[in-house]
């Protein structure tokens, strides 16, 4: 699945619509490591079988 | 008064009972030294002297009275910054929290009370735990080299002999990686074992409350303190909390250890392979049935901690990073404004591979009782050193940290860090044991065994810089 690069300045909206100020220094920042962060989350989630559940209620017994 | 430095828990607590050493010159030893020594170690961020001296004679005068109360009784241990202590400004080293202090003891820090320990001071933490340093504390065996973190400051401080157990927490490596770096003992018990109520969240399903000490037999009596359910914490689990030192024979005969064939030996530093090596061909020797496996499903496990543990941070930091964002450092705000920004698709599919993680690992400890790997790939980093190279492979502070570490706060399984050598340049090695769920004791039962065999446990640092 594919994780395109997003523009810094693509994040204005969505955080708009949270209420949040992403500090300018931090823009570029942020882009990069959400799209490393959805990439590298994919390439082993994208293995899994469709029906596998995430671990939500988290229980180590 | 013997020597502070390798003096230990269990050696105070001897000392304690039979008279020999009372709680009033411990403290007050301990205090002298960190006045010495902490000016150059930076491991304390407040040190409660009079509070230490009053919980110090209220000790003596129960031992004296006959109202022994266990082996912390009179004893002097460090606090992690992220733990509330009451009344006392406790600041998660964050600009944040500058003004806050609870009125209420941590969940943990009550017991260690109860058990009649002396709380000397609160230790240094990164940003709401949020790297693997504690800045501005320096380890204890080369001031030029960071403690690793982020429970470096109680690391630095029971190495460098400022206290004799340091309280602290691990999300992803915080307690093992300093242990580790520090040449101490440290454990992170099973999620769900010790209540989290009042200690800063860092990620509410990764942060396992933790342990340090000169040796095992140290954590074995602190972790018994510290374990048990807690109506406050619903993450906790009524499961008995055996007496972990019964554990301790030094015997560890027919126990199956699995050793990794994969992951866990890629790039890292010679001497930590000849370190893990040599471990392995001692508890070998030691009778234990070495078990090579095959790790299954490892391999971008640490990709999906990250989104878990942003994600959840940032729901934690939602209203301040909207109310005093800019009193944040420039890192942990970014690091927040992501998880803040992440997918719930990201952060769904995270705990989708970390649910088949737990699985997998679960169907391949059956055959075997432990796994050890190294808890590094290397040692500590220097001041101010942002990227770690070992053969090809560059990578971040967080990334070769969390690196053998985090994918056990996945699975929240009790894992170990205890020392198992030295680099060339004189900086320690730690072997990482991980057990099954709630089995902390078979964890402490290897580690015990292999010290019981060596001697790196006993070697102290030798403080060069920080004494004049």
């Amino acid at each position: 699945m594919i994780s395109k690069a997003i523009d810094p300045a693509g994040l204005a909206d969505l955080s708009a619509m949270a209420g949040l100020s992403v500090k300018d220094a931090n823009k570029a920042k942020v882009a990069a490591l959400l799209v490393a962060m959805r990439s590298g989350v994919m390439r082993r989630a994208e293995l899994l079988p469709v029906e596998s559940p995430p671990a939500l209620v988290f229980d180590a017994r | 008064m013997g020597d502070l430095l390798t003096l230990d828990v269990t050696g105070a607590a001897k000392a304690i009972l039979s008279g020999s050493l009372s709680p009033i010159d411990l403290t007050e030893h301990m205090l002298e030294r960190i006045l010495l020594i902490d000016p150059q170690l930076k491991a304390y961020v407040e040190v409660l002297s009079d509070e230490a001296r009053a919980a110090a004679r209220q000790a003596d005068v129960e031992i004296r009275s006959g109202r022994y109360r266990g082996p912390l009784h009179g004893v002097p241990v460090a606090i992690k910054e992220l733990y509330d202590v009451r009344g006392v400004r406790t600041r998660s080293g964050s600009k944040v929290r500058d003004d806050y202090a609870a009125d209420a003891d941590a969940a943990v820090v009550e017991k260690l009370r109860e058990a009649g320990a002396v709380i000397l001071g609160t230790t240094t933490t990164y940003e709401f735990a949020f790297g693997f340093d504690s800045p501005p504390t320096r380890n204890a065996w080369s001031i030029d080299h960071i403690p690793s973190g982020s429970t470096g400051g109680a690391a630095a401080a029971v190495a460098a002999g400022m206290c004799l157990a340091g309280i602290g927490s691990d999300s992803g490596g915080s307690i093992r990686t300093p242990a580790a770096a520090n040449g101490i003992a440290g454990i992170k018990p099973t999620y769900g074992r010790v209540s989290k109520r009042g200690i800063t969240v860092v990620s509410w399903s990764l942060d396992h409350p933790a342990p340090m000490g000169k040796c095992v037999r140290d954590l074995a009596i602190l972790l018994k303190i510290m374990s048990g359910v807690d109506s406050h914490d619903p993450s906790t689990k009524d499961v008995p909390v055996p007496d972990y030192t019964k554990a301790l024979d030094g015997d560890v005969r027919g126990v199956r250890i699995g050793l990794p064939t994969n992951y866990f030996f890629d790039d890292i530093q010679p001497a930590v392979a000849n370190a893990l090596n040599a471990a392995v061909k001692r508890l070998d020797k030691l009778g234990a049935i070495i078990v090579p496996i095959a790790v299954p499903g490892i391999d971008g496990i640490v990709d999906a901690w990250l989104p878990i543990a942003l994600a959840e941070a940032a729901v934690y930091h939602q209203q301040s990073l909207r109310g005093k964002a800019d009193l944040y450092g420039e890192d942990v705000r970014m690091l927040l404004e992501a998880g803040e920004l992440t997918l719930a698709t990201t952060y769904i599919n995270a705990q989708r591979v970390r649910f088949a993680w737990i699985a997998a690992l679960r169907e391949t400890m059956q055959a075997i009782d432990v796994i050890i790997t190294p808890t590094l790939p290397n040692t500590a980093m220097k001041v101010g050193e942002t990227i770690s190279k070992i053969s090809s492979r560059h990578e971040t502070v967080f990334e070769v940290s969390a690196r053998f570490c985090a994918p056990f706060n996945m699975a929240g399984l009790p894992a170990a860090s205890i020392p198992c050598g030295f680099a060339p340049d004189g900086l320690p090695i730690g072997l990482q044991i991980v057990g099954k769920p709630f089995d902390e004791a078979m964890v402490l039962r290897v580690g015990h065994a292999f010290e019981n065999d060596t001697d790196y446990h006993l070697k102290r640092p030798s403080l060069r810089g920080l004494i004049g």
